[in-house]
């Protein structure tokens, strides 16, 4: 559904502040499966997700979205084919508007915006419907502004805006990170059962080792904007908290294997 | 009781400017300076126009139109070429000036018993009063003539009103009133959320020009200086609106700013009336729009500070 | 809740003020375990300004209880409250309590305090010795050829270093090491574990070697080390030293059960049979051959060390037996396995049943060939280890097995 491919980025390029966010990075997601990212801080993991949504364009690469290259699309263009949930809590919805005329954006995503009611009475029976399934008791507060609802409340109508058109790839950027523990385990709940009950092709980069643990069916490392694990199928299965955290362990070891240590070792290393 | 109905007319023409500026400063938050340009340009393309001979209604649509042309390329300058909003305003406001002279050819032109677009409706309440140019309205006389550039005002800013209250309840309006709120939801619902300030920076702007187009009419001339100044104004009239109605939804927010103009040139006829020199009108209008935007938070800060020191008794 | 330790001849007084319930069974049963791991294996705790006891406050005990069994401690209560005396009869752990203040405790002010230190010498066997076989028919990074390697059974008196291969696993050559007939042996895979091989019944482990230091004998001497005030850990290059004094020899081997401080090491995630070149390989591809453990790893944890160690420069010289950097006076070759931190009972110790307990607990961490890492700057230092025990004796006839 996803294919990346040689996907690289260099950020502030010859200055002394030059970052290599992303090196040659292929990554292809099949249909209908759920994978996370996890990485140490500045591995690339957002600015990899960053690069399917259209943030910026990077300097090298191919990514296809079900068969289409996207490369030269712009950010709004992409939201035809990618439904995102930003980490910030309050990226994803416009505060001083209702639940019902943000959830009335989100059903058209990507498509034209006639000049006829948005909100309707049919529209508002839909979104009540559907809003129901959060068990937030939201759907008679409707016509509230949606800056007077919680984060975690917030961070569930965006998923739920995210997949209410069924997108070709479901982008999540640490959206539990910025919640409090409580509202975070409720809203990955409900990303599991979305994606599940939708069959979407989601890809997800968190921070939360229990996290990667539990939701997908896959899951990425990176570090130092390379992909240097890739956990699937049998693998997947297997893997604890404890596995992740060695190879963690196991990844910067490698990095602190540099010439002098070899030199110690042909002494040493008999 | 001439200069009551002068008032109310003088703040529904006005009124288009305030719910223009209502697009600019409250929906999308753009802080667009060119409504001092576009307000002129609106008013000496009437001038023109109509001394030219064309209808007044059809100079008054080419005013509208003008004025989006003008809200659309500050909405560029911003948007396409990343000109700071109060930059791209400023520009936009000084080419305007040398813009509205070209238009004009002079700094003011005078429209002495030219047709307006209220000439319709006075025919016919002569025709109702059989020929009579005053009559009694509770005992005052009254200007038949005036009472018709009143009512078709009236007409006029209820209908241009209800349309845009209509059009801020579609689909894109509502991505419209989104995009002021939170541009990276809207480019994740899909939006070119660019055009959608080009389009909003051009509709506020063809609001506030019609505004001056009427204004010309009424008044009887064009100045190319009549415009400054007007931006503060159209703010006034707005937190005089809110302070009004409160701030909920989108149908009471556009009555609230049509209201706090009338309110706002009722408030200054009066003035006037007891003696302000109209030469201070602006510097009064300024103080009072900066009184506006600080008082909230001064007194905010003021009781936070007498709770802190109750806290620390 | 407030405890107080008073260290009284070989007893630790502990005087606790407050209610032992579930909000504090925690943070007790931590300061306890504390005290274990710093040696501590007899308690007596003075109950009498402790008001309460909640069953999560005996289950904290019990817990306390059973770790001193495994290194025969003990735990006894006196002066406690009509309230916990009872509570703790009618739980069935009424045993627990002294009826009076034991005597020693009683005149403790008219007896000077005894030196702490559990540090300790123990003679085994005076004749005890090792007999040395190396096998050095593979060196780094030849081809491994099928004539370098050798099948090698380990009986119990075994001890041994190396890299090699369980017999079954084919040519997955790992480092090694071998302690009284227990095998620990790190598979050449980046992501797995060590495994281990234990002699039951009548089986003896079996490897395939293709380098090795092996010895077979027993131990002569016993040492407990245990750090003090001017001293916190001991390095290997001092255990090592220690070793030889002790023997009085110009090689010894040695096994060292202890707390680690920090270890420095490495050892091989790709097996050398898989290997096309001839040459050694060189940076960056090296780093998909060997791991190094990069800082000063597994603190806190428990190591099972085999070392053979000579004076350098000596007739005894060995292909297998490197200087070390931080003492050049020294040879010496030494594989560590990681186990997780258990307590080690006091006083002499069996080897044996060490050994029993360690191999039958849970699986060690790793195993790693250990590196005296004296880059400059970078350099990670020695290993070193915090308290523990060294097993050590002397290494005769040296044989050369080529």
């Amino acid at each position: 559904m996803l294919s990346i491919k040689g996907l690289s980025k260099t950020f502030f390029p010859n200055t002394i502040n030059e970052v290599k966010a992303l090196r040659n990075v292929d990554l292809t997601l099949e249909a209908g499966s759920f994978t996370c990212i996890i990485g140490t801080n500045g591995s690339g993991k957002s600015t990899l997700l960053n690069a399917v949504a259209g943030t910026f364009v990077p300097d090298n690469g191919v990514i296809t979205v079900d068969g289409t290259a996207i490369g030269g699309w712009t950010e709004y263009q992409r939201a035809k084919l990618i439904g995102r949930v930003f980490q910030n809590p309050f990226a994803g919805t416009a505060a001083e508007m209702s639940i019902a005329e943000n959830i009335v954006m989100a059903m058209r995503r990507g498509q034209s915006r006639p000049l006829t009611r948005a909100v309707t009475t049919q529209a508002k029976k839909e979104i009540a419907d559907k809003v129901c399934m959060l068990k937030m008791g939201l759907e008679d507060r409707l016509d509230n502004p949606i800056g007077t609802l919680s984060g975690g409340q917030r961070q569930a109508l965006t998923l739920l805006m995210a997949t209410w058109l069924k997108p070709k790839l479901l982008l999540l950027d640490e959206h539990t990170a910025a919640l409090d523990p409580k509202s975070a385990a409720k809203v990955a709940e409900l990303t599991r059962q979305i994606i599940r009950d939708e069959k979407l092709t989601a890809l997800m980069v968190t921070h939360s080792m229990q996290q990667a643990i539990e939701l997908p069916d896959r899951i990425v490392m990176m570090h130092r904007g390379q992909i240097v694990e890739d956990y699937q199928k049998e693998d997947k299965k297997r893997i604890r908290v404890p596995d992740l955290l060695d190879t963690f362990d196991r990844v910067q070891k490698k990095e602190l294997f540099d010439e002098s240590v070899m030199q110690l070792l042909a002494e040493q290393y008999v | 009781m001439n200069l009551i109905i002068g008032a109310f007319t003088i703040g529904l023409i006005l009124s288009l400017l305030s719910v223009g500026m209502l697009i600019s400063f409250k929906m999308i938050k753009f802080t667009d300076i060119t409504v001092d340009g576009s307000i002129t340009l609106g008013a000496s393309t009437t001038a023109v126009l109509i001394m030219a001979g064309w209808s007044p209604w059809l100079a008054s649509l080419v005013a509208f139109l003008a004025g989006m042309l003008a809200g659309s390329l500050t909405g560029i300058l911003y948007t396409k070429f990343k000109i700071q909003e109060i930059l791209a305003g400023i520009l936009m406001m000084t080419a305007l000036y040398s813009i509205n002279l070209r238009i004009m050819g002079r700094s003011n032109i005078p429209m002495l018993d030219t047709k307006t677009v209220s000439d319709m409706p006075e025919q016919l309440l002569l025709q109702a009063s059989g020929g009579e140019t005053k009559m009694l309205l509770s005992g005052w006389q009254v200007s038949l003539i005036d009472l018709a550039v009143f009512f078709s005002s009236l007409i006029l800013v209820v209908l241009i009103s209800w349309l845009l209250y209509r059009f801020l309840l579609t689909h894109f309006g509502t991505v419209l009133r989104a995009t002021g709120n939170n541009v990276q939801m809207v480019r994740a619902q899909g939006v070119n959320n660019n055009k959608m300030i080009i389009f909003s920076l051009a509709l506020s702007n063809g609001l506030v020009a019609l505004s001056g187009s009427l204004l010309a009419q009424y008044q009887g001339f064009a100045d190319v200086q009549m415009g400054i100044g007007m931006m503060v104004w159209g703010l006034a009239s707005i937190i005089i609106g809110e302070a009004l109605v409160g701030k909920p939804g989108i149908g009471v927010t556009i009555a609230g700013a049509i209201l706090g103009t009338i309110l706002f040139r009722l408030l200054i006829a009066i003035a006037l009336r007891w003696g302000l020199n109209p030469n201070d009108l602006k510097l009064v209008t300024a103080a009072f729009v900066f009184a506006a935007l600080v008082a909230p938070g001064f007194f905010k800060s003021y009781s936070q500070k007498i709770f802190k020191s109750r806290k620390h008794a | 809740m407030e405890i107080h330790a008073k260290k009284i001849n070989q007893q630790l007084l502990i005087t606790v003020n407050g209610r032992l319930d579930a909000s504090w069974s925690d943070y007790f049963t931590d300061a306890f375990l504390a005290f274990i791991r710093n040696g501590e294996h007899q308690f007596v705790l003075d109950a009498k300004a402790l008001s309460f006891l909640s069953s999560a406050g005996i289950r904290s005990l019990v817990r306390i209880t059973k770790e001193l069994r495994t290194v025969e401690g003990s735990m006894h209560i006196f002066n406690a409250t009509e309230f916990v005396a009872g509570t703790l009869r009618t739980t069935g752990f009424g045993d627990w309590l002294l009826d009076e203040i034991p005597a020693e405790l009683k005149h403790q002010n008219l007896q000077p305090e005894q030196n702490a230190l559990p540090e300790n010498l123990f003679l085994l066997d005076k004749n005890a010795s090792l007999s040395l076989k190396t096998h050095t028919n593979w060196k780094p990074w030849q081809l491994v050829k099928t004539t370098d390697s050798e099948t090698m059974q380990f009986p119990a008196d075994s001890y041994a270093l190396g890299i090699g291969s369980p017999s079954a696993s084919g040519k997955l050559f790992g480092d090694f090491m071998v302690v009284g007939g227990h095998v620990a042996y790190q598979s050449p895979e980046e992501k797995s574990r060590p495994d281990f091989l234990l002699p039951i019944e009548a089986y003896i482990p079996e490897m395939e070697v293709i380098q090795s230091l092996r010895t077979e004998g027993s131990f002569s001497h016993l040492w407990r080390f245990a750090p003090d005030a001017d001293k916190s850990a001991f390095t290997i290059a001092e255990l090592a030293g220690q070793a030889l004094s002790l023997t009085h020899a110009e090689m010894s081997a040695f096994v060292i059960l202890a707390e680690i401080d920090g270890l420095v090491g490495a050892h091989l995630i790709q097996s050398p049979a898989l290997r096309q070149a001839e040459n050694s390989p060189a940076f960056p591809e090296i780093r998909d051959w060997l791991s190094f453990s990069g800082e000063r790893v597994f603190v806190g944890e428990q190591a099972m060390i085999f070392g053979v160690v000579s004076q350098h420069n000596t007739t005894m010289n060995n292909d297998l037996l490197i200087p070390l950097p931080s003492m050049p006076t020294l040879a010496a070759h030494l594989h560590a396995a990681v186990f997780p931190y258990q307590p080690l009972q006091n006083g002499e110790l069996n080897l044996k049943q060490q050994l029993d307990k360690f191999f039958n607990g849970p699986p060690p961490k790793a195993l790693m060939h250990l590196i005296d890492d004296q880059r400059p700057e970078a350099g990670l230092g020695q290993s070193s280890l915090i308290r523990g025990a060294m097993w050590c004796g002397k290494v005769i006839g040296k044989e050369n097995k080529l």
